[in-house]
């Protein structure tokens, strides 16, 4: 089993790296996540020299990792490669994964499981990390329209709560959503 | 980068005030300062403002400990009868009145004298909204007097000046010359709102036939608001995802009536217990959030400022962090709401324009925007103690 550490961009990455469905698919995938998931709270922090910091905390956890992925959203950042290019400049990180424009891309990607979240059919967004809008507004747009609450107005929230109803292998499964695939493909050859 | 709506406030002789002007504060503001500044006797200034138009001066007065506490101690004896408040509002066309039909946006202003402090009291009032540099639709009227029209109608923009006939009324019964206008300032004066909430006040159980309109300064009616807004889904929605989210432990919550005296409880449901806890067995972090939650989300009936002392008080860095991105995504020029502050993550998470300094300059108090924020290495209250943004220390 290999220990990796994450350090993520939000709240809403930390709900789901530690919920236990995706420790499960983890370690099942030979993946054991380390328990303290580093929250660098967005805004920024992860373009800058303090990304370093964060990374050091993560590995100075008591269960040490052996590698340490790197989680964030693009955001209106313009460029992928970009934001890429600057973590990894950095070379404090074994992995990093870009969830193109925002993680809850992810979440629209995986129709299953807000159909049963919802109790009610969710329809299949066809181009999850496309949407005009960003994910959050996009999903909450979505579900609004079928008239049936459960969604609320605050992000973290929902996270929270969908994250024991997400599966990244759901939305990795999906055809156009290519960073949940790239994450799940990133941890199956960690190991 | 927010829009002001308030382009204008003067506020004369008010405790800790002698003279403050202040230009173009949005919706969403934050004062900060040292202890003592002043920050509270602003917000009770303008509260004072909004007692004099909901129950007269001289209830105003009184709720206020009188004249003698009311003036400015910094000023000399002669120099202290008079109280002054002017304001200048925004106001967006979206009004059915249309008051001026080809705007956007157009400005009314407020001016209230409450002069002879020591003796009798004299009142003097002006309103007013300017279109294209003249004022039009304007009012005035002085000294404990009243007009006499049956109803005025300032929504004929040819009249320039409503003509008016004096008549002497004793100032105990005299009210303001505002309570015939129907005008989005005056609705904002009106439903201003201060909560300094104390965590023991929400606390206690209320009887149903008590007051629940509205959420009280202190808090104490909270079971009652709750009970009200448990019909409306949208609040009841956030308030239980909020808790949840800021409250790990907690499961649900609910209120509450007794059968044998009808009185209304708060209960909290924890995730691994089987039974509710009452309000007065909860931490004082959540019956303070819940509150604050309550104050910044009823606000359907009213479109004053919601101000409140020191939101931060007891809670987890994080809660604060969210409570300041809810209370910004509620702010707006119809619903705003202005804060005063001590603390670091309050100010950490807020961005240009949202943070203003209270100050003693000589004794008496100044506010003043706080500079934009610019370099990347810092954060907000980093460069706020570090003295980089222009105020706000008490050293």
């Amino acid at each position: 089993m290999v220990k990796v550490g994450f350090v993520a961009e939000g709240e809403c990455d930390v709900f789901i790296l530690k919920s236990s469905n995706f420790r499960a698919l983890a370690e099942d995938l030979g993946v054991y996540v380390c328990p303290e998931v580093i929250n660098a709270h967005g805004e920024g922090n992860l373009r800058y020299s303090n990304l370093i910091d964060f990374v050091e905390l993560c590995h100075n956890q008591p269960n040490t990792p052996d590698k340490i992925i790197v989680l964030t959203d693009l955001d209106t950042e313009p460029c992928i490669t970009e934001v890429k290019k600057r973590i990894e400049a950095s070379g404090t990180a074994d992995k990093t994964i870009v969830a193109r424009k925002a993680l809850e891309a992810w979440f629209l990607a995986d129709h299953e499981g807000l159909s049963r979240y919802l109790g009610k059919d969710f329809s299949i967004v066809e181009f999850p990390e496309q949407t005009e809008a960003m994910p959050w507004d996009d999903l909450r747009q979505r579900i609004n329209g079928m008239n049936i609450r459960g969604i609320g107005q605050i992000k973290k929230a929902f996270a929270k709560r969908f994250a024991a109803y997400f599966s990244l292998e759901r939305a990795a499964a999906h055809p156009h959503c290519p960073s949940a695939a790239y994450f799940l493909e990133t941890l199956k050859s960690i190991v | 980068m927010p829009e002001p709506f308030i382009k204008y406030l003067r506020i004369e002789n008010y405790k800790s005030i002698d003279k403050l002007e202040l230009h173009d504060i949005p919706p969403f503001a934050i004062f900060a300062g040292a202890n003592g500044s002043g920050k509270s006797n602003f917000f009770s200034a303008l509260m004072f403002v909004n007692q004099h138009l909901r129950f007269g001066i001289d209830e105003a007065f009184l709720l206020n400990g009188g004249a003698s506490d009311v003036h400015c101690y910094k000023r000399l004896e002669g120099e202290r009868n008079a109280f002054e408040f002017e304001i200048d509002m925004l106001c967006l066309s979206d009004d059915p009145q249309k008051i001026f039909p080809s705007k956007t946006s157009y400005t009314e202003q407020y001016k209230l004298l409450a002069g002879n402090l020591d003796s009798e009291p004299m009142l003097n009032e002006w309103f007013g909204r300017l279109n294209d540099g003249t004022w039009s639709k304007t009012r005035a009227g002085n000294v404990g007097t009243f007009h006499n029209s049956p109803k005025p109608d300032f929504n004929n923009p040819e009249r320039e000046e409503i003509e008016r006939e004096d008549l002497k009324f004793p100032i105990a019964h005299t009210t303001t010359l505002l309570n015939h206008i129907d005008s989005k300032l005056v609705r904002m004066l009106r439903t201003l709102r201060l909560f300094a909430i104390h965590p023991n006040s929400p606390r206690i159980d209320y009887g149903v036939k008590k007051y629940d309109a509205e959420l009280m300064t202190d808090g104490h009616n909270l079971a009652l608001v709750l009970a009200r807004l448990q019909n409306d889904d949208e609040i009841r929605e956030t308030i239980i995802d909020f808790m949840q989210l800021c409250v790990p432990s907690l499961e649900n919550l609910f209120v509450q009536k007794q059968s044998l005296d009808d009185s209304v409880h708060i209960l909290f449901k924890e995730s691994a217990i089987s039974k509710e806890f009452p309000a007065r067995l909860i931490s004082d972090g959540t019956i303070y959030l819940l509150s604050l939650l309550v104050a910044i989300l009823d606000v359907k009936k009213r479109n004053g400022i919601t101000m409140i002392e020191e939101p931060e008080r007891g809670l987890h860095p994080r809660a604060i962090e969210e409570l300041i991105a809810l209370m910004r995504q509620r702010a707006t020029p119809q619903s705003p709401i202005w804060l005063s502050t001590h603390s670091e993550t309050v100010v950490r998470c807020l961005r240009d324009n949202e943070l203003w300094f209270v100050e003693k300059e000589n004794g008496a108090t100044q506010i003043k925007p706080a500079r934009s924020f610019t370099p990347n290495g810092l954060t907000r209250n980093q460069a706020w103690l570090a003295n980089g943004l222009g105020g706000g220390l008490p050293w």
